[in-house]
């Protein structure tokens, strides 16, 4: 019954029954997460107690499902000892509910402080290096075709770099063209293309601007905002805008 | 997947409609984490156990409810033991009958043995399975 449609059905039928749900799902869920955390990082109990100045017996107690009694200061401590947050906040039950179908291992997964900082500082030194990484535009275009297909991104991006044309409605673009036109090292879901900079007339030279993609999902609204009005309006589905 | 007798029953599911609401997420919210577990039978899953020996090829689904009751200080922990057919190679399970467990006493008693009987009669071609819902 791992479906949203299913849960929901089954929500909608009493307020205890969601109650429950609430219940049932800090009291599975958190020695899920606790297990799968564990195994992720090859972690015994002993050593997980050890670094989250518990004992065995405890960490034991919190990864078994059917023990019902975990504290927030337990939680607190195991959250130490993977170094990693604890976020514990109310939501609507459409949240908790796609929370729970979607769940599985990989979703769960969560990088320690030390392992997130240090891919971190790795893409701030391999994004110093191509913050301003240049490129011609018959090149980017040449690499668009070698993916293969993409014509509506061909279009796109034969706009976004026109220099007559506004870029904001094309961010939804950046990521496809971040994937085939940055170097391997700087693809794929690490990183977002945020930002080419418009060469001025007469020039052959894009710049490409990328940041981490984490940094990059929250800050993209801000950065450039979509013209939603004229994307409304159909302006943008004319080649150009009038 | 649900099991359905050559009669169209349903009994997991007849089992889960007797049930309260609290027994009903416990076992929903269970089979949720089972879903995303990719190792049912590693030694950290508490909630699935393979069976063995008599009742080799059947696994049981492993959830405790506190169930607070008048004339009780403290809240009793039932245990629930569902049982079904496991496919270790193939990642299935098809839930044959829902299962109380009180000590040494099981409800139905003789749950093993009913679920024996279903799996023969599954291995024969007879019934159906259904998505679980």
């Amino acid at each position: 019954m791992n479906t949203l449609k299913e849960l929901w059905r089954k929500l909608r039928k009493s307020k205890k029954y969601r109650e429950e749900f609430v219940a049932s799902q800090l009291k599975r869920g958190i020695p899920f997460q606790i297990r799968t955390l564990m195994k992720q990082r090859g972690l015994s109990q002993e050593e997980l107690a050890s670094r989250a100045n518990l004992s065995q017996g405890v960490v034991s107690r919190a990864a078994n499902p059917n023990y019902g009694n975990l504290t927030l200061n337990t939680i607190i401590r195991i959250a130490a000892g993977f170094d990693v947050a604890f976020i514990g906040r109310f939501v609507p039950f459409s949240e908790l509910g796609r929370w729970f179908t979607d769940l599985s291992e990989e979703s769960v997964r969560a990088e320690g402080f030390e392992e997130e900082d240090a891919a971190f500082a790795k893409l701030a030194a391999d994004a110093s290096l191509a913050a301003g990484h240049s490129i011609s535009f018959a090149d980017l275009v040449h690499r668009i075709n070698l993916a293969g297909a993409m014509p509506a991104l061909r279009g796109k991006f034969g706009r976004i770099v026109n220099p007559d044309y506004e870029i904001g409605p094309f961010l939804g673009s950046f990521q496809r063209i971040a994937d085939v036109v940055l170097p391997a090292s700087l693809s794929g879901a690490m990183t977002s293309l945020v930002s080419v900079h418009q060469p001025s007339a007469g020039e052959d030279r894009v710049k490409l601007y990328i940041m981490p993609k984490r940094l990059a999902d929250q800050s993209i609204e801000a950065f450039n905002p979509p013209r939603t009005d004229r994307l409304k309006e159909g302006i943008w589905t004319n080649s150009r805008p009038q | 997947m649900d099991y359905c007798t050559d009669d169209g029953r349903n009994l997991i599911q007849e089992w889960y409609a007797a049930q309260d609401d609290a027994v009903k997420v416990a076992f929903d919210a269970t089979l949720f984490t089972l879903a995303a577990t990719e190792d049912w039978e590693a030694a950290s899953v508490q909630e699935f156990k393979v069976l063995t020996e008599r009742h080799a090829g059947l696994g049981e689904i492993r959830f405790d409810v506190e169930a607070k009751e008048p004339g009780w200080k403290k809240p009793r922990k039932r245990r629930f033991r569902p049982v079904g057919i496991w496919h270790p190679g193939e990642r299935e399970f098809i839930l044959l009958l829902g299962c109380e467990k009180s000590g040494r006493i099981y409800t139905p008693l003789n749950a093993f043995d009913l679920a024996l009987e279903y799996k023969a009669q599954f291995e024969q071609g007879r019934g159906t399975i259904r998505e679980h819902a």
